[in-house]
Parts: structure tokens; sequence; C-alpha cells
């Protein structure tokens, strides 16, 4: 049954929505969010997308220029690498290891770590205390090198790439998380809350969640550009995804071999993966500044 | 501050101490024979037996242990399974060798990142500060793995002005007796140590750069930011007002103010740092503790593995604990905030 | 602010005084010599070893041999024996020593006596007799003369006096002088090999190596650099250089750069296209028709290879022209036989293995090999002269065996325990190569496919076949060329029915380095040698 609105009623935005409408003023953040949500778009159609098969080889056509070139041939818009491979394909399949996976993995993380560290911060006992202290000493070990030492345990390879980097920022999230739900619960709306008798999962899902919902955005963006140059950089060490598998890291590490005879074929996972990371940067550093503006006033 | 010194010691020795029996356990973790893992020498070998009673191999998981310990302190770190050489002395070399470039990162860093971030913060919302800080952003999301490749092949290849890789042209003939190779090239008896000491910094040029380009473009950012914040502040406007320039403005007031926010984000920075160090290592082959640990990996050598991670992950700790002690030391709101939680 | 100021005009002035091209050059550079190998050497022994890695650091540098072999003459020369003859039709070899050479004079070592006689008995024995005190120091595996039998051959080595050796033979044989000039038959010093037994580190003998070669070892490190001297006491025509050193680069991208940089002299295995494409002029390439072969192995000890049928259907898989093209760049010529054309006993097969996937699957139905059937290719770490990137010729493969219903999953270690991990057999099938230590043809056969290679690892397709193995002890025993022609020509057509191994390419050899470097040798069989190396700069 639907409830009419019987009374006038203020309509109050959420902290997200407050923050988004600074954010919807700034031009490079907006034009950052639409290169990413291109490139969402483009990463899940890649399947249909391509042209050829990533792994097909055409040995007719082997370090073929970009087809904007003297010698390209328009059949292959990006060129094709030393194999024969259609650059085009590649780049496109690579999208999906590149920048579909590191959001998988964020998003998982942050699952994980958003609920770990709701409770820390709810929950005040000394054993929190401790593990507070031994977990600000672990947050100082940059996730790259914790994804390292998982590796050199697990052995190089793909699915313990994405096992290390997913358990890697983990930390980082329950951190921003603790920290957050901490200084909001010691807050007069919280305490007012409490003090109406609202339960403590009612007081963390629908007060402290939705004030703290920017601060962990914020926290997604970062996250996903560190797991993204993570996976691209274990690639690129030869750690991560092993061949024919086509990732932009893992492209750039066996296209240097080609430099000269085929600058292409490292330039543009290159630029992929530069246009990507700056692209979250941009956003990640508006939504901040967006944040700092709504405190400020 | 002796009450905060002695806790934060506490909290550093818990630290280091989880680390060692997390490294113990590692031997159990990697495939194969634990002592083989924890001393590098093979089940085949004659010295296995040695081995074997010197770390307790019959004996319960405690006083293993201890005998681990005892071998950790005593740097007897067992020897690489590939090579068959001490492990310690090779990870004192190579730590010092990371080291090295990683000081001269960080104080590169320091040295273009403050100023460019004051000066746009001087002209804040001025095109300089725009072109500055458009900059940064772009620069902060370089891959290190790709700008590398691209300086080599502008700098080293297209202008042939510095060297791809390597620490000194090995003709010198300096031996890596402490790994750094600046503080090596002074120790030889070379008659040629000017040269020496030229073509060393030449081939340094590269991997600082490379290493410093991040953290310089974090720094900055957080400059600019602090800075502008504090120059909003009403006492700042104040002095304006008074006819202080802004330079001397950003000089006196802006900058000791934004000191102190840097300081704490110089552990991160550090850390930062030392994780790209595995990769610029690794392309500039430089004979670093990053690059140790990555071959280890790839080939599998256990004891080289757990040394290396030990190292890099006390050394973190260790540089968390100076900048903390440092921040305490020099701003006593530090210590307050700190027991207003304990 | 303040700071900055200060140092950057520093930093500036370093920059340009280290980068100005006006300078100098510095004496260190101008005597020494940058050799950027593609990897580390296991030890510093070649009687060891089969890894050309090792070879090449280690032979030609540090040690000599009895005799040599001149390439130009195709003829054997006097080295540590200033003659020799044949007693007792050829079952018996007296080799008369030249005196006055001294071994090395090292850190660790200073010999107080000349070469003689009981180096080259103790040098023997260590391989040839399991009782001496050294034979099982390092392994007690001698591949290289297990798998030419070398050790069965020799009966014994004899003293006869001071300055004059025996080697008594079991059988008159053809390709022993051959042998003994090749790279792993090295003189170590039985003085320094004493004096490590007594203080109990023999292993040292072989890591920190004492020879009568043109250079003295002084130090290495792994992943970065071996460092030689020259020896001043070396009894012929020695090097013009003071120092060598190698520079350990395995990527050969970063050796090309390195060559145009002027940080290397002198690299093997250049990527020759892409140097022509840069036309640099100080660089010389020099290339040499060299007799080797790369090939893709099938571990016949595991199942499915085990089935000739499998391995047959496997290489009518494999578009090997396109192999030729995109990684050899068109510089090699496929192989339809293990012997490289130019031997005297090739012979063109019957079976010709074209590229056919329908014929490919067809075959593998036939052995009952299901499609979605996983295996293993173990591509080498390294380059080296049969195979200029095994990782991207392991990809090349990757697709067309899928293109079959076969998911082959590439698999790669650091170039020594790649190596010792294939001779335990851990892998389905291998791209790895050959090349000859000597002219004679028998050295593609047999160390390569006898059953006696089997135990010593240098077999990659544990392929024992007894038939096979007849004609290669036929063909050796005897010395007409004409009816060791026949029997090669028959071992070629029983390998390719076989197929233990798919040969792929014949490759040119090349070697890239800076048109002031001179004298530096690159023998048709074995490792590269520096022993005339020099500089001729200009100042």
């Amino acid at each position: 049954m639907a409830q009419p609105d019987l009374y006038y009623k203020d309509n109050n935005p959420s902290p997200l929505q407050l923050v988004w409408y600074s954010f919807r003023g700034r031009t490079a953040a907006m034009f950052a969010l639409w290169v990413l949500i291109a490139l969402l778009a483009v990463t899940l159609l890649s399947p249909i997308l391509i042209p050829y098969s990533p792994a097909q080889q055409f040995s007719d056509a082997i370090s073929l220029p970009p087809s904007w070139t003297q010698q390209g041939n328009i059949q292959f818009m990006f060129g094709t690498d030393d194999l024969g491979r259609d650059m085009l394909s590649r780049m496109l399949i690579g999208s999906l290891y590149s920048f579909a996976l590191p959001l998988t993995i964020v998003i998982v993380s942050s699952t994980f770590g958003i609920f770990i560290g709701a409770l820390a911060g709810v929950d005040r006992n000394f054993k929190y205390q401790l593990l507070g202290h031994v977990f600000d000493r672990v947050l100082t070990i940059p996730s790259f090198l914790l994804a390292l030492v998982i590796i050199a345990i697990l052995g190089p390879g793909l699915g313990n790439a994405i096992i290390a980097i997913t358990l890697s920022l983990i930390p980082q999230f329950i951190y921003v998380t603790r920290n957050a739900v901490h200084s909001e619960w010691q807050k007069d709306y919280v305490t007012a809350s409490r003090l109406n008798g609202c339960s403590d999962t009612y007081l963390m899902y629908r007060v402290i969640l939705p004030n703290i919902t920017p601060a962990l955005v914020m926290q997604l963006t970062v996250a996903l550009s560190v797991a993204i140059m993570d996976i691209a950089a274990l690639s690129f060490l030869g750690l991560g995804v092993q061949a024919p598998t086509p990732e932009w890291g893992s492209m750039l590490s066996r296209s240097l071999d080609e430099v000269y005879l085929s600058p292409w074929s490292m330039v543009l996972p290159g630029i992929a993966l530069f246009i990507t990371i700056t692209s979250i940067n941009v956003v990640g550093d508006s939504l901040r500044r967006s944040i700092k503006q709504r405190m400020d006033n | 501050m002796t009450r905060f010194l002695i806790n934060r010691l506490l909290y550093l020795v818990l630290a280091i101490w989880l680390l060692t029996i997390f490294s113990f356990c590692l031997n159990w973790l990697f495939p194969g024979d634990v002592i083989t893992n924890m001393s590098g020498i093979r089940p085949l070998s004659p010295n296995y037996d040695m081995a074997f009673q010197l770390r307790g191999g019959d004996s319960n998981l405690f006083i293993q242990y201890s005998y681990y310990l005892q071998n950790l302190i005593n740097f007897d770190w067992g020897v690489s399974l590939v090579s068959q050489k001490p492990v310690w002395a090779e990870a004192t070399r190579t730590f010092m060798a990371t080291f090295e470039i990683l000081l001269l990162g960080l104080l590169l860093a320091l040295l273009t990142g403050l100023p460019l971030g004051a000066l746009a913060a001087a002209r804040y919302k001025s095109p300089v500060d725009k072109v500055i800080i458009s900059t940064a952003i772009g620069g902060y999301s370089i891959p290190v793995f790709w700008l590398a490749q691209l300086l080599i092949l502008l700098f080293a290849v297209k202008i042939p002005w510095l060297p791809i890789t390597g620490q000194i042209d090995p003709l010198y003939l300096i031996e890596p007796k402490t790994g750094s190779i600046l503080i090596d090239v002074m120790l030889s008896q070379s008659e040629h140590k000017t040269d020496a000491l030229y073509n060393a910094l030449a081939h340094m040029v590269l991997p600082v750069v490379v290493l410093a380009s991040l953290p310089s473009m974090l720094l900055l950012r957080m400059m600019r930011n602090t800075t502008v914040e504090v120059m909003q502040k009403p006492y700042v406007k104040a002095v304006r007002a008074r006819g202080l320039s802004p330079f001397r403005v950003v000089t006196r007031h802006a900058v000791p103010n934004a000191i102190q926010g840097i300081i704490q984000q110089l552990t991160f920075i550090f850390g930062l740092m030392l994780a790209n160090s595995v990769i610029v290592e690794s392309i500039f082959n430089w004979p670093g503790i990053g690059s140790w640990l990555l071959k280890a990996i790839i080939e599998r050598d256990y004891p080289v593995i757990q040394a290396a991670l030990l190292i890099l992950v006390a050394t973190t700790l260790v540089v968390n604990f100076i900048f903390d002690i440092y921040r305490g030391w020099r701003f006593p709101i530090v210590r307050e905030e700190r027991y207003g939680t304990a | 602010m303040i700071k900055l100021r200060s140092t950057f005009p520093v930093i500036v002035t370093l920059l340009v005084t280290a980068c100005g091209g006006e300078r100098e050059i510095p004496e260190p550079l101008r005597e020494g010599l940058v050799y950027c190998s593609e990897g580390n050497p296991e030890g510093f022994n070649p009687q060891l070893v089969t890894s050309g890695t090792t070879v090449d650091a280690t032979a030609a540098q540090l040690y000599d041999r009895l005799i040599d072999y001149d390439a130009s003459s195709q003829q054997f020369v006097p080295a540590l024996a200033t003659r020799w003859q044949p007693l007792d039709e050829g079952t018996r070899y007296r080799f008369y020593l030249r005196e006055d050479v001294s071994f090395h004079e090292t850190d660790y070592f200073s010999p107080s006596r000349k070469f003689n006689a009981d180096d080259v008995i103790f040098s023997f024995n260590r391989w040839l007799d399991p009782t001496s005190l050294y034979h099982n120091v390092g392994g007690g595996d001698y591949p290289f003369f297990t798998a030419t039998g070398l050790d069965k051959l020799i009966k014994r080595v004899v003293k006869v006096d001071r300055y004059t050796v025996d080697i008594i033979l079991r059988n008159a044989d053809s390709s022993f002088l051959a042998n003994l000039a090749t790279d792993f038959a090295v003189i170590l010093s039985a003085e320094y090999a004493g004096q490590l037994a007594v203080k109990e580190t023999p292993e040292q003998l072989d890591t920190q190596p004492v020879g009568t070669g043109p250079y003295r070892f002084r130090r290495f490190r792994k992943d970065y650099f071996i460092r030689y001297n020259r020896n001043p006491d070396y009894w012929r025509q020695g090097p013009g250089i003071e120092h060598l050193v190698y520079s350990i680069t395995p990527n050969a991208n970063k050796r090309m750069l390195k060559l145009v940089t002027g940080e290397c002299d002198v690299i093997p295995y250049p990527l020759v296209s892409k140097l022509q494409s840069l036309n640099q002029k100080q660089i010389k390439v020099q290339s040499e028709v060299s007799p080797n072969v790369g090939f893709w192995a099938f571990n016949t000890d595991k199942e499915p290879f085990n089935d000739p049928t499998v391995r047959q259907a496997l290489a009518f898989a494999i578009n090997r022209q396109a192999i030729i093209d995109a990684i050899y760049y068109g510089n090699a010529e496929l192989a339809d036989s293990i012997l490289p054309p130019t031997s005297w006993a090739y012979t063109t097969t019957s079976q010709q293995y074209e590229y056919n996937p329908e014929k490919a699957r067809q075959l593998l139905d036939q052995a009952g090999v299901e499609p979605g059937f996983k295996m293993t290719i173990w591509a080498m770490p390294v380059q080296r002269v049969y195979n200029p990137n095994a990782r991207r010729m392991a990809e090349l493969m990757q697709s067309d065996l899928a293109q079959v219903g076969v998911e082959a999953r590439i698999v790669s270690y650091e170039w020594n325990s790649f190596r010792r991990r294939l001779s335990r057999g851990e892998h389905d099938t291998a791209l790895v190569g050959w090349y000859a230590d000597n002219a004679d043809p028998d050295n593609f056969f047999r160390p390569l496919l006898s059953c006696a290679a089997v135990s010593t690892g240098s077999n990659r397709a544990n392929w024992c076949h007894r038939g096979f193995d007849q004609i290669l002890v036929n063909a050796i025993s005897t010395t007409d060329t004409e009816k060791r022609k026949q029997l090669y020509h028959s071992a070629q057509q029983l390998l390719n029915q076989q197929l233990p191994l798919l040969p792929i390419a014949h490759s040119m050899r090349y070697q890239a380095q800076q048109d002031y470097v001179t004298g530096v040798e690159l023998p048709p069989y074995g490792g590269i040698s520096f022993r005339k190396a020099g500089k001729e700069l200009q100042q």
C-alpha cells in the first residue's frame, strides 16, 4: 500500500547526495567519471566488441603499426604485436584483467574490510585496542609489499596474485572504517539516537553508515587505483598474469623486447593504464575535496 | 616523553617479535624440508646433519623457535639455496644498495615536492597552480615501470647521457664491500676514485629520479593543500594585512605548519618507495634487496625470501618508529593524542 | 628554499660532468672489456656441465686443453700438448706436454711448480675414475663425458715421464681427438686440488678456479658480474686487455640497448633484425654458420608422450614456418632433421611434418587423446644460438596447440633451476636445443638421444631405444666414412619416424660488438674465446 505524503517534508539530502552535488560542479571530476563509466562499459562489453580472438595469430601481419600510420591497415586498428595478434582485441580483453578484475577485488576486500572495521569501531574492548595498535603497524607496510609477501608464500600465478591483492587491501578498509565509525560514535547525534533507545544494529546501518559513506567511497577509489597498479606491477614482474593472457602490465613487459620495431605495443598499454589510474585519482581527489567542503559548511 | 618513548618501543619490539614468529612459520608454509628452508642446506648435502642438529630438528616447536631466534640474532641466516653463499652477508649488501637510492630519492622528492607545493599554494588558483597541480595528479598516476622505460629510452638511448643499468661501470673494479656504491668507491684503493664516483652518480640518476617521482608528487599535493589551508587562517590574513610579503608568509608561517602533517606521511611515503624499489631495482638491475627478493621468489630460494621479507618489513617498522618518536619529540600534541585513546 | 638553491647547481654540475661526452676515457675503461653475458654460470668447471653459458664463461678464458681444433685449417693443433702420436693401432695415444706452463697465481692459491703430467692425470681421473678423491665432489656427474662415451672409451691415463702421458683406449675411436679438443676436456691443477683436500674444502676447486688459461679468476657475484684479470705469465700470446668483465644481463633487449649506449663491448645473441633497424654505425655484427638445432623434446617417460602417434600428431599441429618468421626473423632454416644440412651425414627424410591441424587432431583421436588435454611446455629463460626467445616460441605453439584442442601451459624457471628440473624429468615437453661441440655428427646423436644420456640428464626426451643405440655404436666404431654415412642416414630415418623430439630450426650464430673491439673469436664448435681480445681506441 502506497503511503501518501500527508505533510510537507523538508527534503533532507543524505551526506552522499550532498557530496555528489558538490562533486557534480567540478568539470574535471565529471569528465574523469565519464571516462571511467565509458571504460567500464567497454570492459563489460569487451567479449562482444573484440574483432578477433586475442590469441589468434595472423602470421601475415606481424608487428603491423596502428591504422593511422602509413603502413597501418584498417583491419587492425591498433596494429598487431610481434606474434601477429590484434592489439585492439588484446587491449579490450586486457581491460577485463586490468580494470574489471581489480574492481571485483576491491569490492570483495571492501566488504570484508568494512564489516570487520565496523565491528572494531563499535566494540571498545581492550583486545581491539591491542589489535588496533598491531594493525597500525601492519598498515605501514604498503599493500604491494604485503602482496609480495603473500606471493612469496603461495608462488607466482594469476590466482595467487588475486588472493594476495585482495588480502593486502583489507587492512586499509578496516582502518578507515574503524576510524570513521569511531569518530562518528562520539558525535552528539549518535548519542541522541542512543538515548532514544536505538539498537546497535540500527545505529550502525541507519545512523552512522550514511555519514561515513563518502569517506568509504573515497577509500574505494584509492584502493581501486592501488589494485590496478599492483596487479599491473605484479604481472610486469612476471608474478601475476601468465602468457598468453593479455593484461596491460604483462603486455607492457613483453613489449619491451620490441620497443624499437613496434613502439606502439609499449605505448598503448601504458597509456591505457595511465588514463585509467589518472581518472580514478581525479575522481578520488575531487571526492576528497567535496567531502571537505561539506565538513566545512 | 619518556613514557611515550617506552610505549612506542614496546610496540616496536612486540611487532618485530610477531614478525620473527611469522617468519619462523614461513618455513612450514614453504614446500619442502623445513630445515632446508631455514638453512639452505639440501637434505642430500653432507652438512645437513649438522644443520639439523644446530636448528633443533628433532625437538619441539618452542625449542626450535628458540634456536631459530638465536640464529637470527647471531646473524647465522643460513645459505642461499641457489648460490650456497651466506644469506646475511648478501642481505646487508643488498640492503645498503637499496637504502642508498631510497635516501637519495627521498631527498630529491623533498627538494622538488615541497618548494613546488609551496609555490603552487602561493599562487593559489592561478595558472601556475593549475599547471603544477595537474602535473602532480598525472605524475602520481604514471605506473613506475612505464615511467622507467620511457626515461631509459629518452635519456639513455635517444640522448645518450646516462647509462641504463647497474651501479657502476664494472671495469672500475669496485668491490661491493658495504653494498652502497658511493661508500664502496670511497673505501676502494682505486686510483681513479673521482672518475668512478662520477660514473656511479651517473648510474644513480635514473633509478633515483624514478623512485622519487611518485613521493615527490604526493609531497607536492600535501604541501600545497596544507599551505592553502594555513593561508586562509585569520592570523595569516592579519600578517598579510600588515604587509608581510606572500613569500615570507609561506616560508615563515605556512611551511612550519605543514611540516607536521608531512612528517606523519613520510612513513607512508617511505613504505611506498620501498615497495616501488622492487620494480625500479629489477628494471635498472640495481643489486638491492627488492630485486634480490624478486629473483628469490622466481627461483624459489626460500632462505633468501625469508631474509628479504624480514628485513623489508622490519625496516618499515623501524622507520615508522623513528618518525613517530621524532613527531612525539617535536610536536607534544602527538603524545597527548596517543594517550587520549590509550 | 635556501637548501634548494645551494644544491641545485651541484646537481647540475654533476649531471653535466657525468654525461659530458667530451671527457677523456678513463684508464680503467680503456684497459678492460665488458662482455654482457646472458646468464649465471653454474660453476667454474666445464667438466661438470653441458650448459653453454658456463662454457662461455670458463672454458676458453680460464683453462687450456691438451689440443685445440683450428677451424680454418680444420685440423687439430697443439695446446698444452706440443705433439701426439697414435700407437698400438689407435688404441693408445701418447701426448708430449709443453714445459714451462704455469698455473694462475691468485689471492687464494700460489703454485709452487709448473704444469706437468700429474695435472693431466688428475684432470682426466676426476671424471674417469670413480675411485678418485675428487670424483664425487660437485655431484659426480660429468654429462659430456658420459654422453659421448669418453668415460667408457678411455681405459687408463698413464704417466710415462714428467712431460709425457699415455691415454689408453679400449678400442680405436674416430671421435677421440675431436672430443679431447672440446671445451670440456680442460686441465686443472693437481697441486691446488691437493691443497684444498687438506683444507677440507674440495668444492672450492669448482667455485674458485685455477687453470692455465689467458685469464685469472677474480670475483663472481651472482646475477651481477664475473671478473677476470689477464694472466701475465700466459704461455702463448695473451690478450691485449687487463680486465675482462662478464656483466650478467639476461634480458635480450636490455643487452642490445647497453651495446648501443656503449655499456657493453660485446654481446652474445643480439636481436639482429632490431639492431639493423637501429642503424648504428659503430656496432659490428658478426654472423657465422653454426652447427646447431633448436628442438621440441617430448618427455617419453610420461603418458601419453610415450606414444609415437601422439608425438607425430603434436608435430603436425605446430606451424614451424611461422616460428621461423616470427621468432628467428627468417635468420634460420626450418629443420627437418636433427643434423644441420651442412653436415656430411645429413639426409632428407621421407616423412615431412608440415603444418596440418586436421591431421594432428585425427592422429590425436586415433591415439585416444581427448580434446581439452592439458600439457606443459617448458621454455628456456635465456637466449641460445638455436633459440632466441623460447618463451615467445612457446606462446606461438600454445595457440597452435589450442587449435587442435590441446591446452598448453608455459613453464619457465631461472636457467640453472630450469636445467636441474629438466634433468629430473619434471617436464611434459621442453623447448631446448643443442649446438655441436665438435665436427663429428656423432655429437648430435649420442649426447642427445642415447640411453646413456638419459641418466646424465642431457637426453631431454628421456628416450631410450635399443636399436637406435646400436646404430650409433656401429657408426662410431668404424672409420669408413661411407659406411658411417649409411648408418647415420638410417638413424635419422628412425628418429623421423619415432620423433622423440621435433627439430625446429638450424639458426645462424650472431654476435655484436663495438667496432673498436678486436680478436674476440667465436669458434664454430664451442664457446666464445677472449684469448686474443683487444681494444683499438682512438686517442
